[in-house]
Parts: C-alpha cells; structure tokens; sequence
C-alpha cells in the first residue's frame, strides 16, 4: 500500500536533488521560505501572530522536497492538482498532518521501546502496540477521506480509493478477530501445540494448533482455582498441574513462540504501514507546509500562482514576479519585475547599486524551485521550463577581497559546476568575478558565458562587469535578454528591471550622493 | 580414620590403573580395526596422504606466522578477506606455505577451474556444512551428561556424517569426477583421486550398514509426534493429533504468506540439555513407541568409542568419522573461500586470470636446487618469459570497493633476456602499488590460485623476496641505512636462488651516489642469482638500462605517467619509457582550464554538440 500523493509513482524523491544544496539554499535564502512554512500564522485585530515554535518537522521535509526538482510536467501538474484541493480544505491538510505526526510519535517511541528492550518479551508486546497504533492511525485516515468528494482524477481520490480496496472492511474484521485471540498471551487463555522430536532429542517441528483467549467466566473462576485443581487430579488423569517455577517458566516460553508466531504473520503488514506512515507523514507534512506558507503570504496581502510548465528549458516569462523570501521578512509585498520572452537563453542584468539586481534574480531562482517542485510561485503569472540543475555562482562584491586567493577559490568552484553541469541546467550567476580587476574579470566572463551560452545552456546573471555587459551587448546574441534598473529622471530608483542596453556607470556615484551627500545635509 | 583414608586411596589407584588398561586394549582394538579398514582401499591410499591441496595436513603443521613478504605485498589484507569466506574455518596456515612443485600448482589450478561448475562447487558446500553440523554434534555428543539426549546426538552427528558423504558422492558424480573412467573432469588427477577415494570409501560394507542403520532410526524418530493443550499452569498432553492448524486462518488473512512454514520457531534450543517440561513432554513420547528408545541405545554401544581421558560428559565418542575426510574438509576450504572471494571481486568488473608457467614442458624430475630461469630464458624464440596483461593490486582494490575509486590495471612484460623492472616517476604516481600488484600475481600464481590480472604466464619460481622501507621511522639516517641493510642481508645469501624480488625505495636515506652504487650492486646480485624482479626507486640513474651490460640488455625502465595535458593529474600508469623529471606551472585560469577553447572543448565532450533549435 502507498500514498503516493508526491509522485504518480513511488513515495518520496529517490533522487539527490539539485547539486551543491547548502550553497544554493544560502544563495537563494530558502531558509525564509522553509521557516515561514513550518510556523502557523493568523491574524489578531491588525496585528499578525504567528506560532512561538517552529515545526521542524515540517521544516526538514520542506528543504528535502523542494530541493529535489521533478523531471517532467505531468509531475508537476499530479502534484499541482494535490496542493489546489488541499488549499481548498486547509482543515482536511491539518488533520492529515496530525494523523502522520500520530504515526511518526508510535514510531519513534516504538524505536526506543527496542533499544531498551530488544529480545525480551517486552519487545513482543511493543510490536504488538505498535500494530495496534498503526492500525488505528489508517482507520484514522481512511475516516478522514471517505468524508470527503475528490476530482476524479486526482491522487487523492485515487488513495481514498485504495484505501477502500486493499484494506476494506471484510479484513479489517479477520485482522480484529486475530487481534483479539492475540491477547490470550497479555489476559490468559490456551494454546494447543503439536510437536515432534527433533536434534538433541528436543521437542522441534512445533505446530500451532489453536488459540483461545481466557473467556469472562473463565476469568472469574480463579477463586476456585484450589478445588480445580484436586478435581482434575481425580477425574481428568490427562492434565498435569505445573507448580515448580521451572516448568512454568518454560511453559510461558512456549507460550510466548506460540504470540511471536502469530505476531510474525503480521510481520509483512507492519512493515508495510510503517512504510506507508514514513511516508505519507512527509508527504502530509509537505502539503500542510505549503498551506501555511500561502496563510503566510495572504497575511501581508501577496499573492500566489500556480505557474505554467514549457516544454523549452528557456525563457523569462513573468509578471508581478516579487522576491518571497524579502517579502516574508519585510511583510509586504516588495516591488515586482515582469518580462516575456519565451526562447531567451540568456539573462544578464546590470544596473545601478542597491538597485535591486541581486533581488530580481534571487526572485526568478526561488521561483523556478518551487515551480519545479509542483508548488505554486510568488509571482502574478509565471511560465517556466524544467531544469534538473540549477547552480548558483554568487559572489558578494561586498565580502571580495582583491587577491588571487579568492579569485582561485572563485574559479575552483566555477570549475566544479562545469564539471557536473548538464544541458538542461540553470546557472544564477550574482557578481561572479568580482574578485578582480573589471578588466581581468570581463575577459573570463566573457569567455566563461560565451562558451556556456554556445553550448546551450540557460544562464541568467546580475553582473557589475560592464565592460563585460557591453561587449556582450554589441555582439547582440540572439536570445539574449538585458536588463537594467530602472531610475527615474531624477535619479531615484524605482527597484524594478527593465529591458535596456547595458548602461556605461554603475550609478555608484548616485549611491555616494544619497549616503554621504544626504548624511551631511541631515547634519 | 587416617589409615582407612589412606587406604581408599590405594583402592582408588589400583581402579584407575585397571582401567587404563583396559582403555589401552580399547584404543590398540581400534587401531588395529582402522588399520584393516585402510586395508580395504588399498587401491588409492595415495590420495588420502596428500590430500586436496596436494600437500599433507603436516606440510602445513608449523605454519603459524605468516612469510616477511606478507604485510610487504598486504598480502596479510587479502587473506584476511578471503579466510572471512569461511568464517568457521582456520585457513590462514594454508596461505603461508607455498607449494614446492611446479607440477602441485598446477594441480591446484585444475581443482579451482573445475570448481566454475556450480554443481561440484554447491556440492562441495553443502558436503562442509554437513561436516560441519556433525562436528557439532561430535562435540555435544562428548559433553552431554543427560543420557537420552546424548544418545541423539550421537545419532545426529552419524545422520549430519552420512548425508556430508552423499553430497560428495553426488557432486563429484555430477561433475563426472567419481573414478569412472569417462569422467569429464579426469584432467584434474587431484580430482579423481578423490573421487576413487571416496568410491571406495562408501562401497564399504561397515560404512554401509552404519548408513542404513542411521537412516532408518533418524526417519522413526522423525515420525513420532504428540499434542499438548496449554493454559497457564496446567497442561494436558496427548499421543493424538488432531487435524488442522492455526496457520489456516492467519493464511486468509493474509493470503500473500500462503507458502510459510507452519512450523514455529523452536524455543527449545538444541544446545541446551532439556529442562523439566521438556521432560514431561519426552517421557509422553517414551511411552508411546518404547522399543524405539531401545534401539537408539543400541546404536550408541554400537558406534561410539571410550576416550582414554574423560574430561566431562560420559567420556564417550563418535568412531565412525575418518581422519582423510576430516582433513579433505579443512583443505577443501580454501578453494571454495578462493572461489566465493573471487565470485565477489569479480562482481567489481576486476578479472581474474590461471597463471600458465612458461617452460612447463620441461623435464618434471628437475630437482628444487637447479636454476630453472635459465632453461627458461633459453626458451626465448618465443618471446616473452613473464607476460601478464591487466594486473592490479587486489588489496587496494578491496579498500577501494566502499569508496568506489578505480582501481588502476597496468601490463607487465620481461622480455627474453630481461630480469628487473625498474620503476622510477612522481610521488604518489602508482609506483609501489605497482610493485605491489605484481608481487601479489606472483604470489597467488604460486599458490597455484587464480591471480589478479586478465592473461598470465609466469617462470615458476622458488618463492618471492620483499624489501619495503619502513616508513616514518624515527631512527637517524644512519641508523634506518643500517635498519634496512639488516634486513637486505638474508635475502642476499646464496641459497636463495631463483626468486621472485620485489624491492621498494632502498636506501631513501643515504646519499644519492652511494644509493646508486648499492642498489646497482643489489641488483647485480640478483640477477646471477637468476631472480626475477621489481626495484622501485626515486634514482633515475638506476633505470639507466645501459649501464649494466651482464648479458645484454637484462635492465627495463618503467616510470609512472601524469596526465599528458596536466602534470598534477597522476594516471597511475605504469610504461615502458626511460625515467624523467617533471613539473610545470600553470596560470590560474588556464590550471583550471577555463580558458574559451578548452571550455569548448570541455563542454562538448560533456554535452556534445549543440545545435540551435
């Protein structure tokens, strides 16, 4: 039995995922993203409030779903389908998560139930609770769902209907009747055996031939056990009492092969529901993820859309496209970048400092993970092909030293991509060689994105390197799109990007009015 | 009371002492039977001396530490993997001697061929874990104190004992290697010698009545059953059975377990001696075929021997297992831990290749001392005297398979007249694994096993001489000089003719002159010793192939190559090509090849080419 509610086709990603995650996780500050997932939000009067603690449950499986990319876009749309009905029934994802984290508690505890008692009767009965819990928590979910009318095609009408196949009420009744004769061992009853002899002269090929748990009457019978037992001794000469404690310390062994038979046949199912819930609960923990990060997102007013998927791994086709995870810190809606150019293989903004470069770029990444893990994007629309990598090369002039130290550790990792890259990868290049002179860092990144670009693959870059912009430029590739920020007339920044030929000053001198110039007049 | 307790004593002795003398008689009866029972398979006696290996159980008695050579090759590493093969098994003495006779190796290879069929080599399996089990019980069967259960497993070691035979018996007949004349495997006189053996072994008439009667007592006792109703504190116990079982309902349930065993895990482990219910369960089965219990008492006068020194149990032992086919046990072992570890290697993509001994149509009563490379060389119009293709050093390979790094193959040749390799190049380059590798083939190669190469033919040789330096010694330069020189010395004494020398990195500490000056007086030595070899060595003079001028050209340079287009990248390959220095420099872009041609290149052998759309 599977839930499959991630893919079509098996539980969880069997994949890496993107190359060099921690760098590109940094780069990207998918952190936010996580963190305003995994923590409740809701309003109160004006103010907004969210939850003290993170859940770091949901927080860990968020950052392994995301970052691993699906391959195709019936992957995406299986997945997109999913998340709409569940935004739709936000009580229903929040019941389903509590269902898995049931689940997740009875695992862990039975996990260190076995530390302490492994190979002990102790272990036996833990198993047994533990199919007992299991056994709950699908009854559990199977309620949840059989409540509700899914779309046909979706997948969780397709699990509801699982659910109702594989394990429907004729074996639900055997697997209680068992159940119960199980707790002949826990409250007493008989166990019949048939055996034969086997090496060492030791009972061996013991067969089990029926259970009965201890019947009520029976149960209340134990007043009289003394007179019982001096009434079989006279009239029933087949039954032998057992009185030392040696012998009914082996008589309880024997008892207890007999339930470790029988709780072995449930061995396959167990298995299978403990499958089943490490799964399904990270699956769950996904879904109800992405429901609180959009209460999140409408708490400050933004928007989200579930993105178009292109057969192409090219192009920059947005509107309204705003940085999430600035957003969330900031709590509103940040200024938003639109283009529209579907066969663009090239992507390279330049522009005035602090303008908001990094930010665009860092918007378009974001969005294309999560388009590429069937969430919906912070954008007004958005239109994407599949990558299966996406690199991210960023360099933070601030931070860069000028010494060929840091230009080599630079290169080293500009080397390690193109030693993985694929064609169907995105690079986010941010300021890459800025360690060096402009004019040293224009030759290698005009080399480096020529070469790249030549060889097809999408490369999207905020680069101060003008010289650079502009050689570029004036070889006008064919689907290359620049763009800069966008400044009023009166040199203000607007924050927004718009398409422009590479311009020949990066405004520093704008920046040095507005902080030392603007200093002096508040002085 | 002091004179009657001394008194006691005196009794007490004289007991003893008549004892021993009846044991005495016992035992001289026994051998006395075990000699007439030789008698019977006169026809072959030889093989139960040599045994499989071809070497006798005393051949190998004193071999308790391993040769020098050992931890020099990590040969200490690989056996340990291949003796873990078999854990139950002590196989390591086996590895430490190597056969004397080219015409033993041979043989050997012959066995290990015949063991790719899969039929002979599970027979052979199963034939150990028979032997095994009834070494088992032999050992409880002399520990036991509680009678019934001792007599049992007298009659288990004799059924475990019989069924090891028949496994034997039918693989060896499976694989055509059972003393008939049209045997498949009759190439193989190891083989068939063991199968005469065993022929004659079986065919017996004692052999054969102890079977039967082991047979037919073990399926009795198979038959009887009882049933038991258990509740709490009492139990009631019948001799009838009644139909039916509790799987049934567990099985539609769970429809998809419908092939399980009904039968419960035993809590009433064989080891232990039976407890006091187990008790009252068996005494409910005496009373149901009482004249099977009597026979199995029977069996036990019948087929047990009195030790002459009881230490516990009833003093009693089995007398029905052979030594021969103990020992064939043993030596067996270490074809099948070989064979499994070659199994698993071989899964890595990594061959394994029979060594063929070049000048093997000489004349086999060539005595030991005679100097066999020379008749070797004399065979030259065919080319090569050592050739092997694709070898690699089997114990890097074995910490290599978790990492999953390649593991570098490299070619070796010694042509005609040629007697050392010498390997000069970068640190780091693959040298001394090289050495290694080639130390190891030859190793294993005189094992008379499979080695680690593709294709090989080899001189045999009398054994194989190692020198590695010790590596971070604390000792001054002087002292490591003299270290190492102590060492040298055994290896260069006159007896030692005719060996296979690997030397690595002599004289790292003294001066570069007098290195070479000794190393070429070392080698010199060897080579009138006619010992083929390997000198590893950080002097290129060394590897000057035309400074030795003894009987041509008897000196080959080998060196460790770097990548052709970068100097830091080692491909540990090992060629033929004279020794040279090496280092470049590089600048930054272009060390990591970003420059836009190589990035062309780069991309198109990573992508191929791109075509726009």
């Amino acid at each position: 039995m599977k839930s499959l509610l991630l893919y079509e086709d098996r539980e969880l990603p069997a994949e890496a995922g993107y190359p060099e995650k921690d760098a590109m996780t940094a780069d990207l500050n998918l952190k936010v993203v996580f963190q305003a997932a995994c923590r409740h939000v809701w309003k109160k009067g004006d103010s907004l409030k969210q939850a003290e603690k993170e859940d770091f449950f949901i927080y860990d499986t968020m950052k392994r779903i995301m970052l691993v990319p699906l391959s195709d876009a019936k992957q995406v749309l299986y997945r997109q389908r999913i998340l709409k009905e569940l935004l739709a029934r936000e009580e229903l994802a929040a019941a389903m998560y509590a269902v898995g984290q049931r689940a997740q508690i009875s695992l862990s505890q039975s996990r260190e139930r076995y530390k302490e008692k492994r190979g002990s009767s102790g272990e036996l009965l833990g198993t047994f609770k533990l199919l007992k819990e299991m056994t709950e928590c699908l009854d559990e979910l199977k309620g949840l769902l059989d409540q509700e009318e899914f779309a046909e095609e979706s997948g969780l009408s397709s699990l509801k209907r699982r659910l109702q196949e594989e394990y429907g009420e004729e074996f639900r009744a055997g697997l209680r009747e068992i159940m119960e004769d199980m707790e002949f061992f826990t409250e007493g009853g008989t166990v019949v055996l048939s055996m034969g002899l086997g090496p060492g002269m030791k009972e061996d090929a013991v067969c089990l031939k029926c259970v009965r748990r201890l019947g009520y009457r029976e149960k209340s019978g134990a007043l009289m056990e003394g007179a019982g037992r001096w009434y079989r001794k006279l009239f029933a000469p087949g039954i032998v009492c057992l009185r030392e404690d040696a012998e009914l310390r082996e008589a309880r062994q024997l008892e207890e092969t007999a339930f470790a038979y029988i709780l072995s046949w449930f061995v396959p199912l167990l298995d299978e529901l403990m499958q089943f819930f490490e799964a399904f609960s990270v699956q769950a923990a996904f879904y109800f993820g992405c429901v609180q990060l959009r209460e999140r997102a409408a708490a400050f007013g933004a928007d989200f859309c579930f993105p178009e998927v292109s057969e192409e791994r090219a192009g920059f086709e947005f509107t309204g496209l705003y940085e999430l995870s600035m957003a969330i810190l900031s709590r509103f809606a940040p200024i938003s970048n639109a283009a529209a150019h579907p066969d663009c293989r090239l992507l390279v903004i330049t522009g005035a400092n602090q303008g908001g470069k990094s930010t665009c770029l860092r918007s378009l990444g974001i969005a294309q993970v999560m388009l590429q893990c069937g969430m919906f994007v912070p954008a007004a629309a958005f239109r994407g092909g599949l990558y299966r990598n996406i690199y991210t090369h960023f360099t933070r002039r601030e931070d860069a030293a000028m010494n060929s130290g840091r230009l080599d550790e630079e290169l080293r990792r500009m080397d390690g991509i193109l030693k993985s890259i694929t064609r169907d990868s995105l690079l986010l290049l941010n300021e890459s060689f800025a360690t060096t002179t402009e004019k040293e860092g224009s030759v290698i990144a005009l080399e480096l994105v020529s070469a790249l670009y030549e060889s097809g693959i999408t490369v999207a870059m905020v680069t101060h390197l003008l010289q650079f912009a502009r050689e570029l430029y004036a070889r006008k590739p064919d689907h290359a799109l620049f763009m800069s920020a966008k400044r009023r007339e009166n040199g203000t920044r607007t924050f927004r990007m718009v398409e422009a030929e590479p311009e020949n000053t990066s405004f520093g001198l704008d920046l040095y009015d507005e902080i030392i110039t603007g200093n002096k007049k508040e002085a | 009371m002091k004179v009657t307790g001394e008194k006691k004593i005196t009794v007490k002795k004289k007991i003893t002492a008549e004892k021993k003398i009846t044991v005495k008689k016992k035992n001289l009866k026994m051998q006395d039977k075990r000699k007439t029972q030789e008698g019977v398979s006169m026809g072959l006696p030889e093989f139960e001396k040599t045994g499989i290996l071809g070497c006798s159980e005393d051949y190998y008695e004193n071999a308790l530490s391993a040769p020098s050579y050992f931890t020099d090759l990590n040969l200490d590493q690989i056996i340990a993997r291949i003796a873990e093969e078999r854990r139950n098994y002590d196989l390591k003495r086996y590895f430490y001697r190597l056969p004397q006779k080219r015409e033993t190796a041979q043989e050997r290879c012959r066995v290990l061929r015949a063991l790719e069929n899969k039929e002979l080599f599970d027979g052979f399996l199963r034939f150990s874990d028979g032997m095994l089990a009834a070494r088992g019980y032999a050992e409880r069967y002399r520990k036991a104190e509680f009678g019934l259960q001792r007599q049992r497993f007298l009659l288990d070691c004799g059924a475990a004992y019989t069924g090891a035979v028949q496994e034997l018996v039918n693989a060896l007949a499976a694989a055509g290697a059972d003393g008939r004349k049209d045997g498949r495997i009759s190439s193989s006189a190891l083989l068939c010698g063991l199968g005469g053996a065993v022929t004659g072994y079986t065919g017996r008439a004692d052999y054969r009545e102890f079977a039967e009667r082991t047979a037919g007592l073990s399926q009795a006792l198979a038959e009887l059953r009882v049933q038991m109703a258990l509740s709490r504190d009492r139990v009631k116990i019948s001799q009838e059975e009644t139909k039916g079982s509790y799987a049934e309902k567990l099985k539609r349930l769970f429809p998809a377990q419908a092939g399980r065993t009904e039968e419960l895990e035993n809590p009433f482990q064989a080891e232990k001696e039976p407890g006091k219910f187990e008790r009252l369960v068996l005494e409910s089965f005496r009373k149901s075929r009482p004249e099977l219990f009597d026979r199995l008492r029977d069996y036990e006068k019948d087929f047990s021997r009195e030790l002459p020194q009881a230490a516990e149990g009833s003093g009693r032992a089995e007398n029905f297992m052979t030594e021969w086919l103990l020992a064939l046990e043993r030596q067996l072992q270490v074809y099948l831990a070989y064979r499994l570890f070659m199994d698993r290697t071989a899964k890595s993509g990594y061959p394994f290749a029979y060594p063929e001994f070049s000048g093997a149509a000489e004349d086999e009563t060539e005595g030991i001392g005679t100097d066999r490379s020379e008749a070797c060389i004399g065979e030259s119009a065919e080319g090569n005297l050592f050739c092997a293709a694709e070898c690699y050093d089997l114990a890097l390979l074995l910490k290599s398979l978790y990492s999953r790094q390649v593991v570098v193959c490299n070619n070796v040749r010694y042509g005609a007249n040629e007697a050392f390799l010498v390997v000069t190049g970068p640190n780091q380059g693959g040298k001394t694994t090289f050495a290694r590798s080639v130390g190891q083939m030859v190793y294993f190669s005189l094992m008379g096993l499979a080695a680690p190469c593709r294709q090989l033919r080899l001189p045999f040789f009398d054994g194989i001489l190692t020198h590695f330096s010790v590596e971070e010694s604390l000792e001054t330069g002087r002292g490591k000089l003299k270290e190492e020189l102590v060492r040298l010395e055994p290896m260069m004494r006159e007896r030692e003719k005719n060996k296979f020398v690997v030397i690595n990195e002599l004289f790292t500490t003294a001066a570069t002159y007098d290195a070479y000056i000794m190393g070429r007086r070392v080698m010199e030595h060897f080579l009138r010793q006619s010992c083929l070899g390997i000198y590893v060595t950080h002097i290129q003079e060394l590897a000057d192939e035309d400074q030795i001028h003894e009987e041509g050209k008897r000196i080959v340079s080998l060196s460790a190559c770097v990548d052709d287009s970068d100097s830091h990248i080692r491909t540990y390959k090992i060629v033929r090509k004279p020794a040279e220095g090496t280092g470049y420099a590089y600048g930054l872009v272009e060390k990591y090849r970003m420059t836009y041609p190589e990035l062309k290149v780069r991309l198109k052998e990573r992508l191929g080419e791109y075509r726009e759309r």
